[in-house]
């Protein structure tokens, strides 16, 4: 029965992914530090509605959200109502979007950053717990701890920040379904931007 | 200061002014490159040429980045198809990304209502382009294009890419299987191309629903078998997915085919059935079965050949066998269902299943050898219409499967392995056509008496032939034991070498027993008991045990391999097994040879085993990570290339300096 000798073939190898968090499980647990210096815990927000966003001050995506001021609107619009929005820089010493602790914060405050904190997960660990993959990467999770988004912020890949107008923001979407305690239509899309500069 | 300040600006805005108003050139630089609009007959083509190491992105742009978006305006007519060129995978910093390199044509496919027209075609472009830093351009080109059948400058240029057939050119594409996480697919390309496909992989247009990893390939019976890997949470039905399917010849020559992925009932179970039938049919010659089938088949040669015992005796050992078969292949859907990453040939990875046949082989070695008899009914079925015989003859039917694995491990593991990838009915089905291809000849002999003129007429030389097949069966053994001494150690060996001693001695005192009687019960109790006594089989005295002596293999673990990739060097994979005969062959005669270590060496190659004899889950799971579930599996991971290249199971020198010659050429 036979073995098909063909010359062959190709394949594969994914190398960083494997457990990356998956909707509807338990968000994996995080211990980092924020430009002040405090720790974080995923487990200290418990009973509250936590949005993790990665960033890249140098990432034109990042560029698109922030200089439109779309993304600070939104940061405004969720801490209001008592979300945890933590930025997260997962960029390593010497790549791109790196900073340290006091640059972090000169950083923030010229954005005019809303966020509760800014993460600096210099080793990556947060990052690759959760299989984040670009600036800006989004993910929701729920007061129990349950991942309830991950992807894209909105649905229009352009640099351009004209387009954020007639997009489709899926956070804000997801949102607005976790509040009124219905299913997320859309629960994971295809996160665009740089790549995460691990 | 200030009014320096204040020049620059104004200066700044009076530029930008001016080139908004201007007409657009048909050119656009910046500092990574230009993108420059040209047309060649009834196609526009935009052309990329960025500096080395920035890249582009295809349609769908994989883990990160972004597909360039275009708007056109045309004076007259439409474009009313855009050709991308085939992409390939760029891995930046452990992220997966479709696209291209350095340069990329993408061609538009105009339509007028007249042909030779001049028109004005007008583009606006976003465009991303990567290096590790990524950088979005906005620009706008224009151009008067005369449209005609002729060949322009273009023509040159494009013969730089390819760009896949839309229209199919025969190849099948369909739906096996979808969970959760992954979605498994069979690929069969044309009959025209299965020998000149290199290489081949697959780039998936729906980045939602697909990981942009590559997926894992292995080549079935039918054609490849695909596990692509979902992203996170995809519901939807996968059938109707577009892929690109990109191919290389063993000329190095790329081309595509766009494909749709199809949900169609496997039509080609009855050829696999067919295969599986033919398969079973070649057992019958196989080193350890065909000693006791023919001592079957020296049973229809007895005094008493009446028909209908005859028929009788052929059916009951074809459901033997059959069943035996169908038994194996069940046991092996469980344990995989329990989570078990196996394939066939799992059962020669317990040492005890190892010792155990050994041991077998060893008794029906002596049987053979006249040592003793037990009973007319044990292999050895005469004519006789009892029940006792009936029995016999399915019990003959189990002892040939059994005495069969062996053999269908090392051979036909391969070929198992992928079947079971169907789904578990067709896959007993399968092991159901072996076992009736092992069977069917004694039923052609049971029903066509005629058939039987065909054998010699019976004689003394019966006796003497029983006597002689012994030795196969203790070469077999031979081998065995050689595997055990790889899976334990010397004690394990020397356990198992004692209980045969055990065994000789048992049945020279029994044979000295006066009552039949007697002789046979204690027979019958020391049968049971040498193999009861195999529980006792010594663990290995140490996990490092017998392990490659040739200092130029290392020993495997994945995060070896992640490091040597990661310091830039390539890595060659030995997945090995003691019981894995294919793979002892390619290792004495190719790998180990000095010619093909040199060659390794010069390369500055690193040479891994995986030893798979035992059952470690390490190796089972970077098996699977590969696709793959039996051996042997030869992997080339080249330097700076995230996709390792497989080698066939049969391998050759020739192969070997190919794969190591090919990395000079770019």
């Amino acid at each position: 029965m036979k073995k098909i000798l063909l010359t062959i073939v190709g394949v594969l190898l994914a190398s960083v992914a494997g457990a990356d968090a998956k909707i509807g499980s338990a968000a994996p647990e995080f211990s980092v530090q924020d430009a002040q210096g405090k720790t974080h815990k995923l487990s200290d927000y418990k009973g509250k509605y936590v949005i993790l966003e990665w960033y890249n001050k140098d990432c034109p995506y990042v560029r698109k959200h922030y200089d439109s001021k779309n993304m600070q609107k939104l940061q405004t619009d969720m801490t209001a109502k008592g979300y945890a929005w933590l930025s997260v820089i997962s960029s390593a010493p010497g790549k791109q979007g790196h900073q340290n602790a006091a640059d972090t914060l000169k950083n923030a405050e010229k954005e005019g950053s809303k966020a509760s904190a800014i993460l600096r997960d210099e080793d990556g660990k947060l990052g690759k717990a959760y299989g984040a993959k670009t600036t800006p990467h989004i993910y929701l999770i729920n007061p129990e701890g349950t991942l309830l988004y991950n992807g894209a912020i909105d649905s229009n890949d352009s640099a351009d920040p004209k387009t954020i107008a007639k997009a489709e923001n899926y956070l804000v979407r997801a949102v607005a379904s976790a509040e009124k305690g219905e299913k997320i239509a859309k629960a994971t899309s295809k996160p665009y931007g740089c790549s995460v500069k691990y | 200061m200030i009014s320096q300040l204040r020049f620059f600006l104004y200066l700044g805005i009076l530029l930008s002014g001016a080139l908004s108003f201007a007409t657009p050139s048909s050119v656009f630089k910046f500092p990574q490159g230009q993108v420059e609009l040209l047309s060649e007959g009834t196609q526009l083509g935009l052309y990329f040429k960025l500096a080395p190491e920035w890249h582009i992105y295809w349609k769908n742009s994989g883990d990160s980045g972004a597909a360039p978006k275009w708007e056109w305006s045309l004076s007259q007519g439409q474009i009313h198809a855009t050709h991308w060129p085939l992409p390939e995978r760029i891995v930046v910093a452990g992220l997966t990304n479709f696209g291209y390199a350095d340069e990329a044509l993408f061609l538009f496919d105009v339509e007028t209502a007249e042909p030779n027209q001049h028109l004005t075609a007008h583009l606006k472009i976003e465009f991303l382009i990567c290096k590790v830093e990524c950088i979005p351009y906005f620009t706008e080109l224009q151009k008067q294009v005369l449209l005609t059948d002729r060949a322009g400058p273009l023509a040159a240029l494009m013969t730089r890419f390819s760009y896949p057939s839309s229209e199919n050119s025969g190849w099948m594409w369909r739906m096996e299987k979808q969970t959760a996480t992954t979605l498994q697919t069979v690929l069969i390309p044309p009959s025209s191309l299965k020998d000149q496909i290199r290489y081949i992989e697959i780039f998936p247009e729906d980045g939602e629903s697909f990981q942009s990893t590559v997926p894992t390939l292995e080549i079935g019976a039918q054609g490849y078998l695909i596990t692509h890997r979902l992203q996170d949470s995809v519901q939807k039905d996968l059938t109707g997915s577009h892929f690109w399917v990109v191919w290389e010849d063993h000329q190095g020559r790329k081309a595509g085919q766009e494909l749709i992925l199809q949900k169609v009932v496997p039509a080609s179970l009855a050829l696999i059935l067919f295969w599986a039938f033919l398969g079973g049919l070649i057992l019958n010659v196989m080193p350890c079965v065909f000693p006791v089938l023919s001592i079957k088949i020296l049973s229809f040669l007895g005094p008493e050949k009446q028909a209908s015992a005859l028929r009788r005796s052929g059916l009951f050992y074809t459901a033997g066998v059959v069943l035996s078969f169908c038994s194996l292949g069940g046991l092996l859907l469980l344990l995989r269902a329990g989570g078990e990453q196996i394939g066939w040939g799992f059962q020669l990875q317990s040492p005890l299943v190892t010792a155990g046949i050994s041991l077998l082989f060893f008794w029906l070695g002596l049987n053979f050898l006249g040592l003793f008899e037990i009973g007319q009914s044990f292999s050895y079925v005469g004519a006789r219409k009892t029940s006792s015989s009936d029995a016999g003859s399915f019990f003959t039917g189990v002892l040939a499967v059994i005495v069969a694995t062996p053999c269908t491990a090392p051979f036909m593991g391969a070929a198992l392995g992928a079947s079971l990838t169907l789904p578990p009915a067709h896959t007993l089905l399968i092991f159901a056509g072996l076992g009736f291809g092992m069977a069917v000849p004694f039923l052609i002999l049971a029903y066509v008496p005629y058939t039987l003129r065909f054998l010699p007429k019976p004689g003394m030389w019966m006796q003497k032939l029983k006597e002689f097949l012994a030795f196969p069966l203790f070469a077999t053994v031979l081998w065995l034991l050689w595997v055990l001494a790889q899976q334990r150690d010397v004690t394990a060996l020397l356990f198992v070498l004692a209980l045969f001693l055990s065994v000789g001695l048992w049945i020279w005192s029994v044979n000295n027993l006066r009552s039949e009687r007697g002789k046979q019960f204690s027979l019958l109790g020391g049968f049971l008991l040498s193999f009861a006594l195999l529980i006792f089989l010594p663990e290995a005295s140490s996990t490092s045990s017998v392990k490659e002596a040739t200092s130029a293999w290392q020993g495997y673990t994945p995060e070896k391999i992640q490091s040597h990739l990661a310091a830039g060097e390539s890595v060659f994979v030995d997945f090995t097994a003691a019981w894995c005969i294919t793979c002892q062959v390619n290792k004495k005669w190719v790998l180990n040879t000095p010619e093909i270590l040199t060659a390794f060496q010069k390369k500055n190659i690193q040479l891994y085993r995986a030893d798979w004899t035992d059952k470690n889950p390490m190796i089972t799971e970077e098996l699977a990570k590969l696709g793959r579930n039996s051996l042997p599996v030869y992997v080339f991971y080249r330097k700076g290339r995230s996709t390792p290249e497989f080698l066939p199971e049969i391998l050759t020198k020739g192969m070997i300096i190919d794969l190591l010659n090919k990395e000079e050429k770019p």
